[in-house]
């Protein structure tokens, strides 16, 4: 091996710690960077000379690529994680603030209200002529009108910023993620079938996007050979090498149907059933509020139907029918529940009388209109109207504490994922402060190496002057 | 959290990051449960219990109506009762004087004098008929807003009883027919009248013969204490046991409803001890790597 071939040798050594110092400077630049994986530098031994007496010596190291960590399985199983974490999250976060129109205040609840106007009626008995207490009857009733008005109020609001959330979503993000899906897989692609092994970076963003939509919409990954991803919704391909399709959100102003579009071939279809992610959980809290709102709806109709027919058999204190004393619009009864106000002008069309002639004391409709307490009418199971007001609470109460049981479980599984993948991908400081003092010592070493070659070159060239 | 070989910076952070976050929430809660006494605020905080919890106050609810009107209710018997028992002294002394008047000792002055006096009687006797409770007239039965008896003691009430409801399935009176109470076997203002006219008439016998009637309508007015007694006994029993159901209920729901005050403090001790030891742990453990050393 000649000198020069030492200089050779040592200056491949000290390119190749020179880049893996450069590695290591952008893995600790890096190290708090959401979604950035540890990068390093794969070299090997140089494919040796053959010297003079059939001796072959070595030429140094090479660089053979710059790779990043990372585990695909561990990967796929974080993206399914993230869009569960999501979904479950944004169902507790959604069904948390609905639950807070369900205060369980002693006094405050939908139950305790409808029994404080049933309460009302049994105080009446003691004397159902008696204005204050006529008056405090219909105090009681326009408070549980204004109660269901106020709790469907919620369930509306809670609809509508569903509503406004999901279309942000597709329209805010969810399309631009896809389209830039597309284009980093363009990028993967073209740098896999090239072999440039610089676009560990862009893989990185790939993944992030990946994991981000499927936070958003439930999208499962499936990797490729060629470096590209294609990403799923459901069994629908919406991201497909560097072709991407997009989606949008629906709302049928006719019958109020919900519509997850995604554009196809032919069309557009509608996979409404297959999206999850902060979506689907979206979707699913709305499905809880529409029901306890037609829940509400049901009450009201029920109660109110109910209670007006029996106070229209029986006569007020002037000796005519009762007339209807609570009001509501079809197709929206809760929101419009109310008394007729004439009552709180004139207590005495409360139609307590069973006959016209029964005098002051004449309670016999009172005492019927206080029976309806225990009908059995409300809803498909038959309930009486506080038990069927009180099912209402236990579902909410029910959903919260289930949506807060798998958003807890899906968060610690998630959580552990994401440290195991921190623990093989991730940047770890104190690896990087060791490789920094190897590179510099491998720096220092290829340069005294050349130092000493260059010391003896010289003295070859003083004994040839 | 297990670390697989590597524990890199930014994966301790995260995962105090969370620590923290739930003890920063759980803290909260239990800080709210302290400082309200209360550990069910919303329907997730009750679980299955939330069904049993409404029903619950509502028959606590329930209870303190069925106070009220038992209240009401004895409060009115009462006044009836004292009615009758007025009534009960004003034929006690009619019959006096009829004993005495059916005496041929006594002459035509002494009657027309007694005769007086039974008007009076009578009068008080009617004055009662007509006692009234919260501006209703007792004995008037359900039409309570008009007088039970005009001024010869003729009823002018109605033939329905007033009722109250004093629990779920109980009533009491709270009225009564006049014309059966006071009027029913034996017309008390009838027998008053009776011994008037005799008195008026100065006919001793007529007098002594009145006195059965006398004696018939103070068995008629025994009736109706005894039936007023009932009443104010059925109403004076829901009243009690509306009380203590109203107590047996109260420490159900606070079974439910209410924070152990010991548990709760105990709690928010061990929560703010961590909550501190996850801070310092944030603040100074997490962030040392080898670059300090270098």
């Amino acid at each position: 091996m000649s000198l020069l071939s030492s200089i050779r040798s040592a200056a491949a050594g000290l390119r190749a710690a020179s880049l893996g110092l450069e590695v290591t400077s952008h893995n600790v630049a890096n190290a708090s960077t959401e979604g950035y994986t540890r990068k390093s530098v794969q070299q090997s031994t140089s494919t040796p000379i053959k010297q003079k007496g059939n001796v072959w010596l070595g030429m140094g190291p090479q660089v053979d690529a710059v790779t990043r960590a990372s585990d695909q399985f561990l990967g796929l199983q974080r993206t399914t994680a993230a869009g569960d974490d999501s979904s479950s999250t944004a169902l507790y976060e959604s069904l948390s603030v609905l639950e807070a129109s369900f205060s369980e205040e002693t006094g405050s609840t939908l139950p305790d209200l409808l029994g404080e106007f049933y309460d009302s009626l049994a105080t009446l008995t003691s004397n159902p002529s008696e204005a204050a207490y006529r008056t405090n009857t219909i105090a009681a009733a326009e408070k549980l009108t204004y109660a269901v008005n106020a709790t469907a109020k919620s369930l509306d609001s809670a609809v509508e910023n569903t509503n406004a959330e999901i279309e942000e979503i597709f329209e805010g993000k969810v399309n631009s993620l896809l389209s830039r899906l597309g284009d980093l897989n363009a990028l993967a692609e073209s740098a896999h079938s090239t072999e440039n092994t610089g676009a560990t970076d862009t893989l990185d963003e790939r993944d992030a996007v990946v994991t981000e939509l499927a936070g958003l919409i439930g999208a499962t990954v499936e990797y490729v050979g060629d470096g590209t991803v294609n990403l799923f919704v459901g069994g629908h391909a919406v991201v497909s090498g560097n072709s991407a399709r997009t989606m949008e959100w629906e709302v049928d102003g006719a019958t109020g149907d919900l519509k997850v579009l995604m554009s196809a071939d032919s069309g557009k279809i509608n996979v409404i059933d297959e999206v999850g992610g902060r979506v689907g959980g979206l979707l699913e809290s709305h499905d809880y509020s529409s029901g306890w709102l037609d829940d509400l709806n049901t009450f009201v109709e029920t109660f109110s139907d109910e209670f007006n027919n029996q106070h229209g058999l029986g006569y007020d204190q002037s000796g005519g029918f009762g007339s209807d004393l609570f009001q509501y619009t079809a197709g929206s009864e809760a929101d419009t529940f109310a008394i007729d106000t004439a009552f709180m002008d004139d207590p005495t069309l409360l139609a307590l009388a069973g006959s016209p002639t029964g005098g002051a004391g004449d309670q016999d409709n009172l005492r019927l209109l206080i029976d309806l307490q225990s009908n059995q009418t409300y809803g498909t199971s038959n309930q009486t109207p506080e038990d069927f007001l009180s099912s209402i609470y236990s579902s909410v109460g029910q959903a919260v504490v289930s949506a807060q049981t798998s958003a807890e479980r899906d968060a610690v599984t998630l959580g552990d994922l994401e440290a195991l993948h921190s623990s093989l991908t991730a940047v770890s400081l104190d690896e990087e402060a060791t490789s920094l003092i190897a590179y510099q010592a491998a720096y220092q070493a290829s340069a005294k190496v050349i130092s000493a070659a260059d010391d003896m070159l010289a003295v070859l060239m003083d004994m040839a002057r | 959290m297990t670390w697989v070989g590597r524990s890199t910076y930014g994966a301790r952070l995260a995962s105090l990051n969370t620590e923290i976050s739930k003890l920063t929430s759980q803290v909260a809660d239990v800080q709210v449960d302290a400082a309200s006494g209360l550990k069910i605020h919303k329907p997730s905080d009750a679980g299955a219990a939330v069904g049993r919890l409404h029903n619950l106050r509502e028959q606590h609810a329930n209870q303190d109506v069925w106070q009220e009107n038992s209240g009401y209710a004895m409060s009115l018997l009462s006044t009836a009762e004292e009615a009758v028992n007025e009534m009960v002294d004003s034929f006690t002394r009619a019959r006096e004087l009829a004993v005495q008047m059916a005496s041929e000792n006594y002459d035509g002055d002494d009657r027309t004098n007694a005769a007086v006096e039974v008007t009076n009687l009578l009068e008080d006797a009617i004055q009662m008929g007509n006692i009234q409770f919260d501006g209703r007239y007792v004995f008037a039965g359900g039409a309570y807003d008009g007088e039970a008896y005009d001024s010869t003691g003729a009823y002018t009430g109605s033939t329905t009883e007033p009722t109250t409801l004093v629990s779920d399935a109980i009533d009491v009176a709270t009225g009564f027919d006049g014309s059966d109470i006071l009027q029913g076997t034996t017309d008390i203002y009838d027998a008053m009248n009776t011994l008037l006219t005799e008195l008026q008439n100065n006919d001793p016998t007529a007098v002594a013969t009145s006195i059965g009637d006398i004696d018939a309508a103070i068995d008629q007015l025994s009736s109706a204490l005894t039936r007023i007694g009932i009443e104010w006994q059925t109403a004076e029993d829901a009243g009690i046991m509306a009380e203590s159901m109203s107590t047996n209920l109260r420490g159900a729901i606070s079974n439910i409803e209410d924070a152990d005050a010991v548990e709760t403090y105990t709690r928010l001790s061990e929560l703010q001890i961590a909550y501190e030891a996850a801070l310092q742990v944030a603040s100074s453990g997490a962030s040392s790597n080898l670059f300090s050393f270098l």
